[in-house]
């Protein structure tokens, strides 16, 4: 039987094999004849020095794109067959009817310091889709923050109240805050597992901005029951719910290319695949036994907590003998893409620092093979901009140098005889247009797909618009590469120098990029444009027509930037017809509940009464957020003598200074000491009436 | 208003008049301190959720206590005196709370009702299960990562690792 089958990994580990083998010989061959045509291109043929680097750093680059390309081509032939015999959705069973015996999963929502209104309108999405089924009677929600603002905190919990009590669901939907954030998300996850992993037999993991529909995740519990070695199994969660240009353009490619990309990573992956740290559902037990993250020795970047945990997990789980799987056509899984370029590119700086500090593992015991090439791809992903980068900045310097010191007729040291340089304008046209039928042939695929094999055309806006749409979305990123380019590679640069980043939380809402901004963000890789056009227009010109498509965006870097972050300009293209992605014309149920939270949101909050304040000022003046808040902490632990007084201190501090002038930290040791908090909200509401009492919200 | 509820709200205003006629006597300008004292007390019990004609009963138990204290020389302020009073009246009868607005999420009651984690343990009262449940601790050991030679990585491509 299949399912049995895809159970026992010898069954599909030897079909994986053979498939990763025609991949690799596809991109070997591929990037052979295109290095070879580089050569012949070169002035030299790749004789001499430099060029042989320019044709290595070519291959390199070419064999990057080549991956991409085949991979999507690969999953191009699966889509258009509509038959996969190892698609792990195909083995799934009707689900028996009715009851609620079955296997208890606990859905996580890790979150740190987020928008907290999105993050439980989410959860309300979520937690409404699974109930309307038959079987919601067996998952759990934690929402387990790992958040440091004291505001945030306390809000988190009032809005966990205000859903429980509006869904009924005290007792479903558990809240948890965890003070020293040990290892970030993982470590969030690990102490879930610690504290109550026992009770579950599956958790599903969800992003700040993750939904999922309750049928998707009932559908997964039982791929998981009845695939016994599965260990994870990721969904593909699609991009949605942004208005901006830039983000409307990466959800409408999220839409369209995505599906085919997923398949032809599912077909060399297999059991094998990645976890993307979301959206997915983990099986527990082999989680905690194997999946326990250590400290890597040496000091951050490349040392200290691993950053990108959920790569590493995958390769730990499947180098136990547990499998990992991409569910590639599992829909109702959502997320959202970021809302502006750079802010697109402060996640990139997170994900480059984890990525290269995979390197660190590629050697590391119980590791598949595959595993240790997902490492590299992912390193890849980045380093492959520097690479470019250096790429053109070597054949910059060729350029120059041939401008400036003429043509070289000895290149080869002691030739006896002289050689002529030929540059072969034709070859290089046939390079040129070979690079980028690699990168747009895929994009193609994908539009016939979907316009004549799977005819969900309409569910784009139609065919007209849908060609429209994937035109924008082929010029905006082409566009917006050079910026990429220059971005990861000074990420690459300075992360290899040791430079360690601040975690912040993206921005989970619509914010348009001011210019100021963009011009502190993009100000460095104008300047270097500017020079290095100057230079070479003025040395060789017929070198900068060449250069003009990675100049030029460059140059305009900080109106590409602001104007791509603009919502008006994304509605005005959505006007337009572009960009349509079918949760927009259709929306599911579940994306429909989430507007409408997300909509109400800012209504009066019905349960507390001092709304309008801070939310710390609220913990400790009115009751019941304080009374919420109370409940929360178990008992005091006993502190040191030294820290109690240091408390006490703040205490006075907060009667006689009043909040404003309270630090984040000194907010965060009120709030982590019940009695502490206590003291304060009694002898708050003591305060004679006048400007003390009113600097904590008491008119009286 | 039916009859049912007014005579509560009734009795309150009275039994708060009587507070009020117990204060110290002298000018207007002498009653302002309880004037807030009495504010205050109604204020807090609004913020939780107190139903009026109960506020107006509580907050003249506080009154009548706060001026007792008050008689006996104590140099606080009525304000002070009436919230303190307000929180032990709210701590001997956990049934004062029973009518509040959100009476049904005991969850946001539970300094009033349980203020002593150990008193809840044995009063019977589990208000924790609501935020989190009871915890069923296990390990979760960090994976100890130990390197392969390239000489292995190399025979490992070749003999798949077990």
């Amino acid at each position: 039987m299949k399912n049995r089958s895809l159970s026992h990994n010898r069954y599909w580990e030897s079909a994986a094999r053979w498939r990763r083998i025609l991949l690799a010989v596809l991109i070997l061959t591929t990037t052979l004849v295109a290095s070879g045509y580089m050569a012949h291109i070169l002035p030299h043929q790749g004789r001499t020095g430099i060029e042989m680097v320019l044709v290595i750093f070519f291959g390199m680059l070419f064999a990057w794109i080549s991956i991409g390309f085949w991979t999507a081509t690969l999953g191009f032939f699966i889509l258009w067959r509509r038959f996969d015999r190892f698609a792990i959705t195909n083995t799934l069973q009707p689900a028996a009817s009715g009851g609620t015996n079955g296997p208890r999963t606990a859905v996580l929502i890790p979150i740190y310091n987020e928008n907290v209104a999105r993050v439980f309108a989410g959860i309300r999405s979520t937690y409404l889709s699974l109930a309307s089924t038959d079987r919601s009677g067996t998952f759990d929600f934690f929402v387990l923050s790992d958040s440091t603002q004291p505001d945030t905190w306390v809000e988190e919990e009032v809005v966990w109240a205000q859903l429980c009590a509006e869904l009924d669901a005290f007792g479903r939907i558990f809240y948890r805050h965890r003070r020293p954030n040990i290892k970030r998300k993982s470590g969030n996850v690990a102490d879930f597992c610690r504290r109550w992993g026992k009770t579950y037999r599956y958790m599903v993991v969800l992003d700040a901005d993750s939904v999922m529909s309750g049928n998707t995740l009932l559908r997964m519990v039982r791929l998981m029951e009845q695939h016994s070695r599965v260990g994870i199994l990721q969904t593909v969660p699609m991009s949605v719910g942004r208005d901006s240009l830039i983000a409307r353009s990466q959800q409408f490619a999220s839409h369209l290319y995505g599906p085919m990309f997923s398949a032809g990573l599912h077909f060399w992956q297999l059991g094998d695949a990645q976890y993307w740290g979301h959206n997915a559902i983990i099986r527990i037990a082999p989680f905690m036994a194997h999946c326990g993250l250590p400290r890597l020795s040496g000091k951050p970047p490349l040392g200290g907590e691993i950053l990108s945990h959920d790569f590493v997990e995958a390769a730990l789980m499947r180098g136990a003998g547990w499998g990992v799987w991409l569910a590639y056509d599992l829909d109702g899984s959502w997320e959202e893409p970021p809302p502006t370029l750079i802010d697109e590119l402060a996640r990139d700086r997170r994900w480059c620092q984890g990525n290269i500090q995979h390197m660190r593992l590629l050697l590391a015991r119980k590791i598949h093979f595959p595993h240790r090439v997902l490492f590299l791809n992912g390193a890849m992903s980045y380093v492959s901009a520097l690479l470019w980068f250096l790429f053109l900045s070597i054949s910059t310097a060729e350029a120059i140098s041939q401008a400036i010191y003429g043509p070289d007729y000895f290149p080869i040291d002691g030739g006896l005889f002289p050689e002529w340089p030929v540059w072969n304008l034709g070859w290089a046209l046939t390079l040129l247009t070979s690079t980028v039928i690699v990168l747009l042939l895929p994009k193609i695929f994908c539009m016939i797909l979907v316009t004549v094999k799977q005819k969900r055309a309409r569910l784009f806006g139609g065919a007209g618009r849908l060609l429209l749409s994937v035109g924008a979305e082929v010029a905006l990123s082409t566009l917006l590469a050079p910026l990429r380019m220059v971005a990861h590679s000074k990420f690459v640069f300075i992360t290899l120098l040791g430079r360690n980043i601040q975690w912040n939380p993206p921005p989970r809402e619509d914010s348009d990029t001011g210019w100021r901004v963009a011009l502190r963000f993009h100000g460095g890789g104008m300047l270097l444009a500017l020079i290095w056009g100057a230079a070479v227009f003025t040395i060789n010109r017929p070198f900068f027509w060449w250069l003009t498509p990675i100049l030029i965006p460059l140059l305009l870097a900080v109106p590409l930037s602001v104007w791509s972050s603009r919502a008006t300009w994304g509605r005005l293209a959505r006007r337009m017809g572009l960009f349509l992605i079918p949760e927009e014309l259709s929306p599911p149920h579940e994306l429909s509940m989430l507007e409408t939270a997300l909509q109400t949101t800012h209504r009066e909050r019905r349960l507390f009464l001092t709304a309008g304040h801070e939310w710390f000022v609220q913990a400790v003046v009115d009751p019941l957020v304080y009374g919420l808040h109370c409940a929360f902490r178990r008992q005091r632990r006993t502190v040191s003598p030294t820290i109690d007084r240091r408390r006490r201190r703040i205490v006075l501090k907060a009667l006689t200074d009043g909040p404003q002038n309270l630090g984040q930290a000194e907010k965060m040791a009120l709030l982590s000491d019940p009695a502490c908090l206590t003291d304060l909200h009694k002898q708050v509401w003591e305060l004679p009436g006048g400007e003390a009492a009113r600097r904590w919200g008491i008119h009286s | 208003m039916d009859d049912g509820s007014r005579k509560p709200a009734m009795a309150g205003a009275k039994a708060s008049e009587k507070a009020a006629s117990d204060a110290p006597k002298g000018g207007t300008h002498r009653y302002a301190p309880w004037q807030e004292a009495q504010e205050r007390v109604l204020l807090y019990l609004k913020a939780l959720g107190v139903p009026p004609f109960q506020s107006l009963d509580i907050t003249a138990k506080a009154l009548r206590s706060a001026i007792k204290e008050k008689k006996k020389a104590s140099r606080e302020t009525p304000t002070k005196l009436a919230m303190r009073a307000l929180h032990d009246i709210l701590a001997d009868d956990h049934r004062l709370l029973d009518q509040a607005d959100y009476g049904t999420y005991p969850i946001l009651y539970r300094p009033w009702r349980t203020p002593d984690p150990e008193a809840a343990k044995s009063s019977g009262i589990d208000l924790e299960p609501m935020a989190a449940p009871p915890i069923d601790r296990a390990t979760m050991p960090a994976k100890n990562i130990r390197h392969l030679s390239l000489f292995s990585l190399a025979l490992g491509l070749i003999h798949r690792e077990k």
